[in-house]
């Protein structure tokens, strides 16, 4: 039932000698949502753009429902997919409606009565020039832009950034829609963990040009725990050098260990050389993000 | 219905399933009651729908929930207010533990402690 709709196979991507993304390997399986995370410069945009052909990889392979994306002009690629910039490409001098007629007449199928919808709920004004509307505003109308042919594979780059709360919610209950609605994927970055918390079903995080995490929400929830051992208790060699433990830290008199892959034989040993129940502390996504920032 | 909280370490599907034996173990979920649908749930609480799927699809294989095509899931006939006082004290005890390990790290005598309890029970009771 689920297709890979995406295929990244040891991507590579660098500019002027600085290498951005080293050797990125990945699937998406249709119907997922995933959430792109990374500091900034991490290389999350660089990512999408690769993936979206809009830059070549130096090396590696881009697949998109099985199409390497060098030769996005495919016209049929096009009409499955959806991409809205961090930066919008709104032109100033046209209302939103002019715009979206516009960006219609490049597809063979187009659902208006979608977009009208959409805007009534995000509270968008389809006829003030875009110059005239809010960086909230403009936002929002490039969402609304993006869906108007009905994507499959959305790619949204930072969406909520300039968003409201309010607005945020409304955004993601929509995403969330057309997710139900039907095998939509939709992959997006950003920098609020909390969202991405809500609605991803799993989860990348790039860091020094790999990605770091590539998991499921729930199991990276699960197996990632936080101990902090009793006031004086030592840390020993086998510990400081199991595999999974991603941090150690002192914080007052007592150890305090980050573990990537928590399970129960951890827990014995942990048990054994602390000659303690170690009490595993599961973290949020922000707190896994930070520990892994350390 | 449920009480959410996608920013906490445990995963949002573990919550819901955690809540809904909670409410069929103390009758507040009545067998035949329905549930609300997956895409009502996860555009409510702006989660994602295959957590919700997943959270019912567990509640489903513990026999807890029916489900028939087309139609809202269900409590169970069978399982529905039968669990024994004990196996729901058994399921209190998790929290129990906590409670006892904080009141300890925060040197709270025994008697401070179970006064605390009895009234935060008294202003639930209200």
């Amino acid at each position: 039932m689920t297709d890979t709709v995406l295929t990244l196979d040891n991507v590579f991507k660098g500019f002027d000698g600085a290498a951005v993304l080293k050797g990125i390997s990945a699937q998406v399986q249709s119907g997922e949502v995933i959430g792109l995370l990374g500091i900034n410069g991490a290389g999350k945009t660089t990512l999408l753009e690769t993936i979206l052909g809009y830059a070549l990889p130096d090396a590696g392979t881009v697949s998109l429902f099985g199409v390497a994306t060098n030769v996005l002009h495919d016209e049929s690629l096009k009409h499955r997919i959806g991409f809205v910039p961090q930066r919008d490409e709104l032109l100033d001098q046209m209302t939103g409606r002019q715009f979206i007629e516009l960006v219609a007449r490049f597809y063979d199928h187009w659902n208006q009565p979608l977009l009208d919808r959409l805007a009534q709920e995000f509270d968008v004004p389809l006829d003030v020039r875009a110059s005239k509307l809010s960086v909230g505003q403009r936002q929002k109308l490039s969402i609304l832009v993006a869906l108007g042919h009905e994507p499959e594979l959305i790619f949204l780059d930072e969406p909520v950034a300039s968003l409201d709360p309010l607005a945020r919610r409304r955004f993601l209950q929509t995403l969330i829609d057309l997710v139900a609605e039907g095998d939509r994927t939709i992959l997006f970055s950003t920098h609020i963990v909390s969202d991405l918390e809500r609605v991803a079903n799993r989860v990348w995080l790039i860091k020094d040009g790999l990605l770091k995490v590539d998991a499921a929400l729930d199991e990276l929830k699960e197996r990632t725990v936080r101990i902090t051992l009793p006031p004086g208790a030592a840390v020993s060699d086998t510990i400081r050098t199991e595999e999974t433990l991603i941090h150690l830290r002192h914080e007052q008199e007592s150890a305090v260990m980050v573990f990537s892959h928590w399970d129960a034989a951890r827990h014995d040993l942990l048990a054994r050389q602390t000659n303690g129940m170690p009490e595993p502390q599961h973290l949020s996504l922000e707190e896994i993000f930070l520990e892994l920032h350390r | 219905m449920f009480s959410l909280n996608p920013n906490s370490g445990i995963p949002i599907y573990k919550q819901l399933v955690d809540q809904v034996r909670r409410m069929i173990a103390g009758n507040q979920l009545k067998a035949g009651d329905e549930l609300p649908s997956v895409r009502e749930l996860a555009v409510q609480h702006a989660v994602n729908p295959m957590t919700i799927s997943k959270a019912y699809s567990l509640l489903e294989a513990e026999g807890l929930l029916d489900r028939q095509r087309g139609k809202p899931m269900t409590v169970a006939q069978s399982t529905a207010g039968t669990e024994s006082k004990a196996a729901r004290l058994k399921r209190l005890a998790p929290a129990i533990d906590h409670l006892v390990a904080s009141a300890h790290q925060l040197q709270l005598s025994d008697e401070d402690t179970l006064c605390a309890v009895r009234r935060a029970m008294e202003k639930n009771n209200d």
